[in-house]
């Protein structure tokens, strides 16, 4: 039976051919597609390190001198004011707790990079500097690696030193779980040295971007006196108890023009953190969405392509097909044998395929990630079986219907001009 | 070649399957591809208030370097100064703007009303003669105002709405931020996908606070300019790259000077601008877009061209007699290719109609369109999807896909032995 399947297949070669190649280019954009879909949904699963629901950023603007409100102010005057605006939102009935940062929340646009080093190793890539208030940790949940509940992280932060995410001296092989009340330092020789009061979890920077980029983090406290925190990427975020979400942005921003103007400090909008992220994830999700209809669109064409080639073929057979049948052929043997020479096809070209995902793997895709552990000879086999199994749905779906007619024929009818 | 309609459709009959099957493949595949082409787009299809894009010559960021320590750059949008410095002399454009390039979030309101939260932008005089907004009401603000930082203000037409119930409000007061402004003109709303445009309320730069550092080099001011055609963007590049070496000259005590980066930059080049420190590549992002364009026109051309196979066997015994009666090969060829065409063109019409509505109707979801401030937003114009150069495209990718798909069946059915072919024989 196999053998008079390969022969038949043979035996059709030109027409075949042009559905092999077809299968070999869908196959391989099938599988890019699947495999960049594997490899999303094993990142967008992997810990945030935050929680961000019932969080919200209020967003504070100063006037412009040209305001007959506009009042003189210096640094620490402003400093006072804003301090001021944090616990009248903190006063809220709705609030839990307010947070005072500079580019440290969440799903951020922004990001302050440094370079640190602990003993002779320095830090590889971008660790994101965080400068935060002590509530910090409680608006966003942020636990510590080593089990610290957000309230003691909180408490911790309190005193000198710092905080660093377990991940920052990685490269190096070293996991700084272990290394609470070390040392770290700049790495231009010992002029700044800060003690590690806590090690707390990676923070990453979307569910999209993988582990190892932009998720290394030090955070310190943030110096009211210091001219940064006066400085415009200051931040003031809000966890809002857990029933009163509803409307909260609404109220605010009633009661915002008589209840929070501070000197020269006035709310602007309040922005939830579902927005924000939107905001910084749309562009992951539209590139995953155009890739996934792009799929769609190439697999809806294997299926019209089978089904009109099918549908002409089982015209040409209609004589050999009765003819089986009247030598004994049941209709699922004649099924059998149509569905049979399409995946015939797929398995000869998936092998070329899988040759070729191998090498966008490695030459690509690979790079793309930017994490060399994603790429494994298990991944390339799930999305290859995948791969697999979608392209052999379509040929059944695409063959199934000029099959089942063949499958009704009757012989006596068929050959009646023998 | 003459092509015969009535035959087209006699032979679409003979095999309805396989003809709706190609008709099906042959709408899909245009649909897709002209989808793919309105995204790459829509940041180059010229449309009011940017229906001068083929003309635009943008520099939205400037990058400085420090002239001792070359690795220490700064980049970003420039200062007005520097703006009036570099291209204020410039003689070759027709007009040259300064506008802070990404609108920034307020509150806007009546005196005593409830606030709206809107996007402002600061701009110059000549940002009305470079970009084409439509006034419902009012006028623009006049180089006189601009210049003495006047409180004015050019507000959209469902901002009016919404801070006023109305949009007959020109000369009436109203608070950006808490700062007294009076409205001179109403334009019409711009939806929030042409970023360079797009906000609700347009001041003079100079009715606010001074922004810059960096020893007053750097700022919030991006520029755009205007050439009277695009034959003198070059010309445009050479005056302006003078100006940045006499300009560098000046700021050198400042110890930094400013690197061109190729600026400024197309419409297109523009919309391939990843970062303000990199120069963008054309030639990557073509490439790019022709793999897309070729992988989504390649698999339905080898489908379509096994169906067209299928088809052509029908009339194999009917070429035969052509040939016999001296049509030659090439004629042959040709008359397949044309009726082809046909069934192609009106197919690839249909597909090009469904993309059309699609992206209209889906246009948030498929231009990541957002709403901004409270303020209701508008949708794209249908011709920023449906224009001449759609039309050219999508014809261009029928006749390609045509080829593709028919152009070796019918070079095959044109070399057959006519004797067989008569007796309906083909190997």
């Amino acid at each position: 039976m196999n053998r008079k399947l390969i022969k038949q297949t043979l035996n059709d070669w030109r027409s075949n051919m042009w559905l092999a190649l077809e299968l070999l280019i869908v196959s391989i954009v099938v599988w890019y597609t699947v495999d960049y879909c594997c490899v999303t949904y094993v990142t967008y699963n992997e810990p945030l390190g935050f929680e961000v629901d019932h969080c919200y950023k209020i967003n504070v603007c100063t006037l412009n001198s040209n305001s007959p409100d506009y009042t003189e102010r210096d640094a620490s005057q402003v400093i006072t004011d804003k301090l001021e605006l944090i616990d009248r939102l903190s006063r809220r009935p709705e609030v839990e707790v307010a947070s005072y940062s500079n580019v440290a929340h969440p799903y951020n646009w922004n990001s302050t990079g440094e370079t640190v080093a602990y003993d002779t190793i320095v830090s590889e890539g971008m660790v994101n500097a965080r400068n935060v208030s002590p509530e910090y940790f409680k608006v966003f949940k942020i636990r510590g690696a080593n089990g610290e509940t957000p309230e003691q992280l909180a408490a911790l932060l309190e005193n000198e030193g710092v905080f660093i995410s377990s991940n920052v001296f990685e490269n190096s092989g070293i996991d700084m779980r272990t290394h609470v009340h070390d040392t770290i330092h700049d790495p231009f020789g010992y002029n700044y040295s800060w003690e590690i009061k806590a090690v707390i979890n990676p923070i990453r920077y979307s569910e999209y971007m993988a582990h190892g980029t932009m998720d290394k983090t030090i955070i310190r406290k943030i110096n009211y006196g210091d001219k940064s925190a006066s400085f415009l990427l200051d931040e003031l975020c809000v966890r809002v108890k857990d029933n009163m979400d509803k409307d909260f942005i609404t109220n605010l921003m009633a009661d915002a023009p008589k209840h929070f103007r501070v000197g020269n400090l006035f709310i602007g909008s309040v922005s939830s953190f579902d927005n924000l992220r939107d905001n910084v994830v749309s562009e992951d999700r539209q590139k995953l969405l155009s890739m996934v209809s792009g799929m769609a669109f190439l697999l809806i064409n294997v299926f019209l392509g089978l089904f009109g080639t099918f549908w002409f073929r089982t015209q040409q057979r209609v004589g050999e097909i009765a003819i089986r049948k009247v030598n004994g052929a049941t209709r699922s043997d004649i099924f059998r044998r149509m569905i049979g020479e399409g995946l015939v096809i797929l398995s000869v070209v998936t092998i070329p395929a899988i040759c070729i995902d191998m090498l966008l793997a490695h030459f690509e895709l690979n790079t793309a990630y930017g994490a060399a552990d994603y790429f494994n000879i298990g991944r390339i086999i799930v999305s290859a079986l995948i791969t697999y199994a979608l392209i052999a749905l379509m040929i059944i779906a695409g063959i199934g219907i000029p099959a089942w007619r063949a499958m009704r024929l009757d012989p006596a009818v068929a050959l009646h001009d023998e | 070649m003459k092509i015969n309609i009535k035959s087209i459709l006699i032979n679409l009959r003979h095999q309805p399957v396989v003809s709706v099957v190609s008709i099906i493949g042959t709408a899909l595949a245009i649909f897709l591809i002209m989808i793919v082409v309105m995204i790459s787009d829509i940041g180059i299809t010229p449309y009011a208030p940017e229906s001068n894009r083929d003309r635009f010559l943008h520099h939205t960021w400037t990058s400085i370097v420090q002239i001792e320590k070359k690795q220490f750059g700064s980049n970003g949008p420039m200062s007005y100064e520097t703006f009036k410095s570099l291209f204020s002399p410039l003689t070759t454009p027709e007009a040259v703007t300064a506008y802070k390039q990404v609108y920034t979030e307020a509150i806007l309101q009546e005196r005593e009303g409830t606030p709206a939260e809107v996007g402002y932008k600061k701009v110059d005089d000549a940002y009305w003669k470079v970009f084409d907004y439509t006034f419902v009401a009012g006028r623009p603000f006049d180089k006189a105002e601009a210049d003495a930082g006047m409180p004015l203000a050019v507000i959209t037409a469902n901002t009016a709405r919404a801070v006023f119930g109305s949009t007959d409000v020109v000369g009436r007061e109203v608070l950006l931020n808490y700062a007294p402004y009076r409205v001179v003109g109403v334009v019409k709303d711009v939806p929030s996908q042409s970023a360079r445009t797009f906000a609700h309320v347009f001041v003079p730069i100079l009715s606010e606070n001074k922004n810059e550092w960096n020893s007053g080099i750097m700022g919030d001011i991006s520029v755009t300019i205007l050439a009277r055609d695009r034959g003198d963007f070059d010309k445009i590049r050479e005056e302006f790259n003078r100006r940045v070496e006499s300009v560098n000259k000046e700021i050198a005590s400042t110890g930094w000077e400013i690197q061109t980066l190729g600026r400024p930059y197309d419409q297109e080049l523009e919309s391939y601008v990843k970062s303000s420190f990199t120069e963008p590549d054309k030639a990557t992002a073509r490439r790019r877009n022709l793999i897309i364009y070729a992988i989504l026109l390649l698999v339905p051309a080898i489908n379509l061209s096994s169906m067209t196979e299928s088809r052509l066997r029908g009339r194999i015994a009917e070429i035969g007699v052509r040939r016999a009666f001296g049509c030659t090969r090439f004629e042959t060829m040709m008359t397949i290719l044309g009726e082809n065409l046909v069934v192609t063109v009106v197919a690839g019409a249909i597909g090009l109609l469904l993309s059309v509505v699609f992206a209209y109707f889906a246009q948030d979801y498929i231009f990541s369109m957002r709403t901004v401030g409270s303020v209701p937003g508008v949708g794209l114009p249908l011709v920023s999807m449906l224009n001449w150069m759609t039309f050219f495209r999508a014809f261009v990718f029928c006749f390609i896909l045509n080829l593709l798909s028919t152009g070796i069946p019918a070079w095959r059915a044109s070399r057959m032995n006519i004797v067989n072919a008569i007796s309906g024989l083909r190997k």
